[in-house]
């Protein structure tokens, strides 16, 4: 894998538009999917990741390998997202202030909770076992890219890095510029607000 | 034993397989006995499903000249000498 990474880059720094063509091929889509998350409407995100390309031709001699390629394009466009973002007064200067500031009490999910740690509000019984197959989960599914906007900036891109983009802990570590226990408390409280709001779909609940 | 709390503040890191083994051993045994956890834990998982779902099925467009805007910038910074082979060469029969 690494070899085959150094041997793409080798071949991007030579000069090899088939290459380059390829790697955009691949990446572009979806750089373009997740900047958008952080930074909508879709003409600004197509800006950012137009941009987000030009540095990494300005800069691909620089890269040295510690992370994939992938993970140091992805990086390139989560600062660059950011920095339109907190220009425009979209979010706090860093992600973790924007943690603190969006989410003081974290998830909430430990009044849940007993002092001896037991269910006070025990999950309710769903979904079923085949979920896709029910009419419901269309119902789930449309309601899911509003759940995904309304997260915290910290917890949507960790939980689209990890979920959607399928990158391990430490790329995404990486990437937001997090340690790696931030970027799993993150997950944590991400998912946990994504399940509370399925939950209210699910069983015609308000979500807590 | 663990407690349910204790369930609550693993289970990301347990459906991503990130718990070390004793870890995940303790919480294959809460599940096997405990209802509601183990609601939890298939929640969990399907919201990573429907997550991933939605997100893959969104498509944006991008302009037609962006892809050729992006390679006409990168001939310009890294144009190779005439004939050094930097298209893949045509297939020859």
């Amino acid at each position: 894998m690494l070899e085959e990474q150094d041997e793409l880059v080798v071949r991007l720094r030579s000069g090899d538009r088939h290459a380059f063509r390829q790697l955009v091929d691949a990446l572009h889509p979806r750089l373009l999917r997740f900047v958008n998350r952080l930074c909508p409407p879709p003409s600004v995100a197509e800006e950012v990741v137009q941009d987000t390309w030009h540095v990494v031709i300005d800069r691909l001699h620089t890269f040295r390998g510690d992370s994939r390629l992938s993970t140091w394009i992805f990086q390139i466009a989560t600062h660059r997202a950011r920095t339109r973002a907190v220009r425009e007064g979209r979010y706090a200067a860093t992600l973790l202030e924007s943690w603190d500031h969006a989410d003081p009490g974290g998830d909430g999910g430990l009044s849940r909770f007993d002092s001896r740690g037991r269910w006070v509000a025990p999950p309710a019984g769903w979904p079923p076992d085949d979920p896709e197959a029910s009419a419901m989960h269309q119902q789930a599914l449309a309601r899911i890219s509003e759940v995904i906007d309304q997260l915290p900036e910290a917890q949507r891109a960790v939980v689209l890095l990890r979920d959607v983009e399928g990158l391990d802990t430490r790329e995404v570590s990486t990437i937001l510029g997090l340690s790696p226990a931030n970027v799993r408390v993150l997950l944590h409280r991400g998912r946990h607000r994504v399940r509370s709001e399925l939950e209210a779909v699910w069983t015609g609940r308000e979500s807590c | 034993m663990l407690k349910c709390r204790e369930v609550y503040e693993i289970a990301s890191d347990y459906i991503d397989g990130d718990l070390g083994r004793w870890a995940r051993i303790q919480m294959r045994l809460h599940l096997a006995m405990c209802r509601h956890c183990s609601r939890l834990v298939r929640q969990l998982e399907y919201g990573r499903r429907i997550v991933r779902e939605e997100a893959g099925s969104t498509v944006i467009e991008s302009a037609s000249t962006a892809r050729s805007e992006l390679l006409a910038t990168y001939d310009a910074r890294y144009a190779a000498p005439s004939g050094s082979g930097v298209e893949p060469p045509a297939h020859e029969d």
